[in-house]
């Protein structure tokens, strides 16, 4: 009787053992991957036609106003430190890409004014690019912007081909618009860490 | 007071305060939560962007208020609640709805603990009839005098438990570590291998050639653009300049795209041994490019090399990737090759 | 120099452990703890070496330690200063391995001469310990010296205590939310107490199974260890919900976050535990369960840690990436394959000696409860581990969050109550119908009564009613079996009461517990069912009227304190109509030093019945926006917790002891004589 009861707990237990190390493995495989990034569901569809305020307060842009053109959206604010490290490669993309009717709007984040214009006044700005300002993070709705700095493409045909998570070399950014020229899919990259507050 | 009127008072006052529970609470229409709560609900069952897994009833993140206000903008224009969770669902993905009532996956985890419930609730009875049976045994709580003289030493089933153990332990443990030091660029690294392949669809109406070049010149490192050029005149057959582009890319890197190009111009050439190691080499960095697969067949027929040829079309052959009419001069080569 | 003298006490302390394994080995057959005593004396002084230094570094300031430039500053007040000692990561576990090492010294007191057991139980805790310490001498060194200073933090740091030191001229300060509130600073030390004090019985039970001590005597002789480990854990649940509502400004405490969980797990394991200790102790029964349950709330304490610590799960208690994962899920898997192995290995040995006669009597009805408290468990976990599960087995991203968990608990946490009610007063064996009905009717009655008010009231949420009804029943079957047995002694009713409680302290203290427990549940239920929320926008001299209150907005303020700017605006929270004041209320906006997030922190009103909750949620131009929530009842979770924790405080006072035949005999045959 005892001797057949205890072999039952036995493979009760030898059953709990191996749930255990199926989940172990499970949770293994994802050390080193941050647990609040997930993949974009804009991806292939249309963009949102979001409106967004100009920074300068002189008005609004739509982004269907660039339909047909290649459109890079960078979502940034000044608190954000990947923001800072892709400054510089995003304003050199915008004037290498000019020509290309390639164009950068840089949305501007959970923000003050204040602090965002320190930003640029301190890390310099691009002509080519048309900043702007999200508010009431209304536009980071539509776009379902996780954290900061996150990036997406629109093709010429205004579907979203690309979303980078975390900061973008020139590299990136160019090896991805230059992607888009040619019609080819981008998905989702990351990079990096993303950031929020 | 007799027992018989304390029955009669508790059974009494059961019956009067269970009739008005029942009546008051089945009784009036009950009253449709208020946009207060359903604000508090909706902003519950979604999560908050990169809030560490908060909600955006609990954030404190200046995005969770900015949310929360567009919830309350949407149920006072009149939006359902589904359809609140559905735009959420629509612009974040699926996983920021908390609530998972809707999914199919809400399946599993609802009927998985009520299984567990009944299996434990089963186990108890089972235990109850199995005492049936031997209620009349002595009861006896204390073990018979135990341990220190009873050998404790290592016997044949400790040491396969502690095997167990260790393999389990170590096989985790590696994984563990493996995952952690792995690649956490994977995904710039996955843009690149795209482009080399060049699965996606090339629409070439609108950008030029010049176009690229110029984009090119512009952009000397990066390898994909070039690639990409150097395609379009590979595929139309300016093989002059698709090897200019092919071989500054294979100073940068072994792109295995322009080894196999590369190898496949050789051979068309005339260098057939030449292409031979161009092709190896493509192969060498992408065990799986039927491209080169293909090449290598054809550059090995005209080196002779029946067999080497013969293997690499059956892989052709037998790759679900390949298009029929592809596939058909390739089995046409190998009953060619089996015949002469 | 602090940080080669903090490296050097924590190399001590893990060779002390590393002795202690030994000795405890060699000497777990002859029993010679005082082959022991010199490496338990050196492992406690050691780890009080540790902690001590870890804290003067910080008071000090010392920011050549890359722990203390990256968690405090020189403006932090000196509380939360000393908080830092254990608010963030490697700190923690240097609390952790003090606690373990005064348990280990308790323990070495407590084993007697000849005392295998309690050798071989040593043996395990200090492995469990060379474990702890292996880990702040590599992976999470708190005294890694800074290499490279960041200005006001410090960027990189060496393992190797012996090289040149940048030490920057600041440091960052704590985590703006960690300096918010004093509780902060006793929540972790609390649930620490609880996490470690689950070591003692889990050695204990190893021990025994690998000695095949499978008796009793494991289980009596860490009982007072499982009590004070659980009423440490609870109280510590508590807190956190209490800083949570206090703090957080949602306006909740309790968010089934996976830390949250995390704490909850092992706090379910460790109460079914409890219960089926009790079980074996009186009955003989339920050896194997025991053992499983006392493995799975050690094994969960560890889990808790390792999903706090790992990175793997996003939640706002997990502490910052750190590489440390690997190591605790690999200390995981040894613990869990290790002792369930063992366990497997020992299974035959483990007697199965008494059997359950009736359904329907208290070992019955407890483990009816604890099939409810383990599915409970289950149904947390699977919850919490279920987005990683499908993620692994289809890729398919999804969330399981506060809907689903506040949905399963409900059901589970109703029955719970009902088997519980009848289960407290249930006597051992075989509980005939008619011995319950005779307990159990005023209790119904009164259960009953109670919800028929609350819908005469006008409270129509089902949920909160049924939670009303089974509170209820709870509470008065207790109280009626109580009465009963005062009331039969010839003694006066004070006298009788006294004697009757302090006769079965183990026995009241759970039913103290157990009113604890009801209601909690029903606090749960009117706060989560019944609460009203609101948002209002008020200029200086407005009112709005809430539920049953004026809400006044009164003026604004801003106050400059060393580490933080405080804004802030008094309310007034009046009467419905606006006549009478009640109380002035703060709420507040922190902005900490050397943090860009404002904190807000809420103020909380409490009256008879309701607590008014006032958080800032914006506003501009003298215009304040405020949310307002108005929780029924809210001030009964914090006593009922509280009650709980008394109750088991006051089992404590039970004698350790077996079954006591006879007298079992006679409450089965006699129901209402004694209640053993």
């Amino acid at each position: 009787m005892t001797s057949e009861r205890g072999s039952r707990m036995v493979w009760v237990v030898i059953a709990g053992g191996l749930a255990f190390v199926v989940l172990a493995v499970i949770f293994a495989g994802r050390f080193g991957t941050d647990p609040d990034l997930s993949s974009s569901p804009l991806i292939d569809k249309p963009a949102p036609n979001s409106v967004v305020a100009l920074m300068d307060g002189s008005g609004t842009v739509a982004i269907d106003d660039f339909s047909g053109d290649i459109t890079v959206i960078n979502y940034w604010a000044s608190w954000c430190l990947g923001c800072r490290t892709e400054h510089d490669a995003l304003t050199r993309a915008a004037t290498d890409y000019a020509g290309f009717d390639v164009t950068f709007i840089a949305i501007n984040y959970q923000d003050s004014p204040g602090n965002a214009q320190g930003f640029l006044d301190e890390l310099g700005t691009s002509p080519e690019t048309i900043y702007t300002v999200d508010e009431g993070s209304r536009t980071a709705f539509e776009w379902g912007v996780l954290g900061l700095p996150e990036t997406f493409f629109i093709d010429r045909d205004g579907i979203v081909v690309g979303k980078v998570s975390g900061p973008v070399s020139y590299g990136l950014l160019s090896q991805t618009i230059d992607q888009i020229i040619l019609g080819e899919s981008v998905g989702d990259i990351e990079t990096g860490d993303v950031e929020n507050r | 007071m007799s027992e018989r009127a304390r029955n009669l008072i508790a059974i009494g006052v059961a019956a009067v305060a269970l009739g008005v529970i029942v009546f008051g609470l089945f009784s009036g229409p009950s009253a449709a939560p208020s946009a207060e709560d359903r604000i508090a609900t909706l902003s519950a069952s979604i999560r908050c962007p990169f809030c560490n897994g908060e909600s955006l009833a609990e954030s404190q993140a200046g995005v969770a208020a900015d949310y929360r206000e567009l919830i309350t903008e949407r149920v006072a224009a009149g939006a359902t609640d589904e359809e609140i969770l559905d735009e959420f669902a629509a612009n974040f993905g699926d996983s920021f709805i908390l609530d998972t009532s809707t999914s199919a996956w809400s399946v599993a985890l609802w009927v998985v603990p009520i299984l567990a419930l009944l299996v434990g609730g089963g186990a108890i009875v089972w235990l109850r009839r199995q005492s049936t049976s031997d209620v009349r045994h002595p009861i006896t709580d204390e073990r018979p005098p135990t341990t220190d003289e009873r050998p404790t030493g290592v016997n044949r089933r400790t040491l396969v438990g502690v095997a167990i153990v260790g393999v389990a332990v170590v096989a985790i443990g590696v994984f563990a570590v493996k995952s952690l030091s792995g690649p956490s660029t994977a995904g710039v690294e996955g843009v690149a291998g795209d482009v080399a392949t060049g699965q996606g669809e090339v629409d070439l109406s609108k950008v030029t050639n010049a176009e690229m070049e110029g984009l090119v010149a512009a952009n000397p490192d990066v390898v994909g653009m070039r690639v990409a050029l150097a395609r379009r005149y590979f595929e139309a057959g300016e093989f002059t300049d698709a090897l200019d582009h092919y071989m500054i890319v294979l100073d940068q890197e072994k792109h295995p795209e322009a080894l196999a190009n590369v190898g496949w111009m050789t051979h068309i050439s005339g260098r057939s041994d030449v292409a031979l190691g161009y092709v190896e080499a493509a192969l060498q960095v992408k065990p799986d490019y039927l491209t080169a697969t293909w090449f290598l067949g054809n550059i090995q027929i005209a080196l002779g090399n029946n067999e080497a040829a013969a293997e690499a079309f059956t892989t052709i052959v037998e790759s679900d990737q390949i298009p029929d009419d592809v596939k058909q001069t390739a089995q046409q080569l190998l009953d060619q090759m089996e015949e002469g | 120099m602090i940080a080669l003298a903090g490296y050097a006490a924590i190399f001590i302390a893990l060779g002390a452990a590393v002795a202690i394994v030994i000795q405890g080995l060699r000497f777990s057959g002859s029993g010679d703890k005082k082959a022991l005593r010199l490496p338990v004396v050196v492992f406690l002084a050691a780890s009080v070496a540790s902690f001590v230094l870890l804290e003067v570094a910080i008071l000090t300031h010392e920011f050549s330690i890359s722990y203390v430039a990256n968690n405090t500053s020189t403006t932090t007040p000196i509380v939360f200063l000393f908080a830092a000692g254990w608010a963030a990561l490697e700190g923690s576990i240097v609390l952790w391995g003090l606690l373990l090492a005064v348990f280990t010294y308790i323990v070495w007191r407590q084993v007697g001469d000849d005392d295998g057991l309690g050798v071989l139980a040593l043996a395990v805790i200090g492995a469990v310990s060379v474990f702890w310490f292996g880990l702040m001498a590599t992976a999470a060194n708190p005294f890694a010296v800074c290499t490279q200073s960041g200005g006001n933090f410090c960027l990189s740091s060496s393992w190797w205590p012996l090289v040149t030191t940048a030490v920057p001229t600041e440091g960052l300060g704590p985590n703006a939310l960690l300096q918010n509130h004093i509780l902060m600073a006793v929540h972790p030390p609390m649930l620490y107490v609880g996490y470690v004090g689950f070591t003692v019985p889990f050695a204990f039970a190893t021990a025994a199974l690998w000695r095949r001590d499978t008796g009793q005597a494991w289980l009596v002789r860490t009982h007072r260890w499982s009590l004070i480990s659980w009423a440490f854990l609870g109280a510590g649940i508590l807190l956190g919900g209490w800083w949570s509502y206090e703090v957080l400004g949602w306006g909740g405490y309790w968010a089934w976050d996976p830390v949250e969980n995390a704490a909850l797990l092992p706090w379910l394991a460790a109460t079914a535990f409890i219960h089926s200790a009790i079980v074996q102790q009186k009955r003989g029964m339920l050896q194997s369960w025991n053992f499983i349950l006392v493995i799975a709330t050690f094994a969960l304490t560890i889990f808790g840690t390792f999903l706090t610590r790992s990175g793997v799960i996003a939640s706002v208690h997990a502490f910052s990436q750190s590489t440390i994962g690997p190591l605790l899920l690999s200390f995981l898997a040894l613990i869990v394959v290790g002792s369930l192995t063992l366990f497997a290995v020992r299974a035959s040995d483990v007697a199965q000696a008494s059997s359950l006669e009736s359904l329907s009597s208290r070992e019955g009805y407890i483990l009816g409860n604890n099939l409810i408290l383990t599915v409970f468990a289950f149904t947390v976990l699977f919850g919490t581990l279920y987005p990683m599960i499908v993620q692994a087995l289809s890729g398919d991203e999804v969330a399981v969050g506060r809907p689903f968990f506040d949905r399963a608990a409900v059901p589970i946490s109703l029955l719970l109550l009902l088997v519980l009610g009848i289960g407290a007063i249930s006597p051992w064996r075989v509980a005939a119908a008619d011995v319950l009905w005779k307990r159990l009717r005023t209790a119904i009655a009164a259960g009953l009564l109670a919800g028929a008010l609350a819908v005469v009231i006008g409270i129509d949420s089902l949920s909160v009613i049924l939670t009303i009804v089974l509170g209820v029943f709870v509470i008065a079957a207790i109280v009626v079996r109580f009465t009963d047995l005062v009331r039969r002694r010839p003694e006066g009713i004070a006298g009788a009461a006294r004697k009757v409680f302090g006769n079965d302290l183990g026995y009241w203290g759970g039913q103290v517990a157990h009113i604890g427990l009801a209601l909690v549940a029903i606090s749960l239920a009117t706060t989560s069912g019944l609460a009203v929320r609101d948002t209002v926008t008020l200029a200086v001299g407005e009112t709005a009227v809430v539920d049953d209150y004026c809400i006044e907005y009164l003026e604004p303020f801003t106050r400059q304190e060393p580490h933080r700017l405080v804004q802030g605006v008094r309310v007034g929270v009046l009467d419905e109509s606006c006549s009478t004041t009640k109380a002035v209320l703060e709420p507040r906006i922190n902005t900490y030093e050397g943090s860009s997030q404002p904190v807000g922190t809420p103020d909380v009103w409490t009256g008879l019945v309701d607590d008014v909750y006032l958080g800032i949620a914006g506003g501009s131009g003298g215009v304040i926006k405020l949310n307002v929530f108005v929780f029924p009842l809210q001030w009964l979770l914090w006593v009922g917790g509280l009650i709980m924790v008394a109750g088991g405080v006051i089992a404590l006072g039970r004698k350790p002891a077996g079954r006591r035949e006879t007298s079992e005999e006679a409450t089965a045959q006699e129901p209402g004589t004694t209640n053993v």
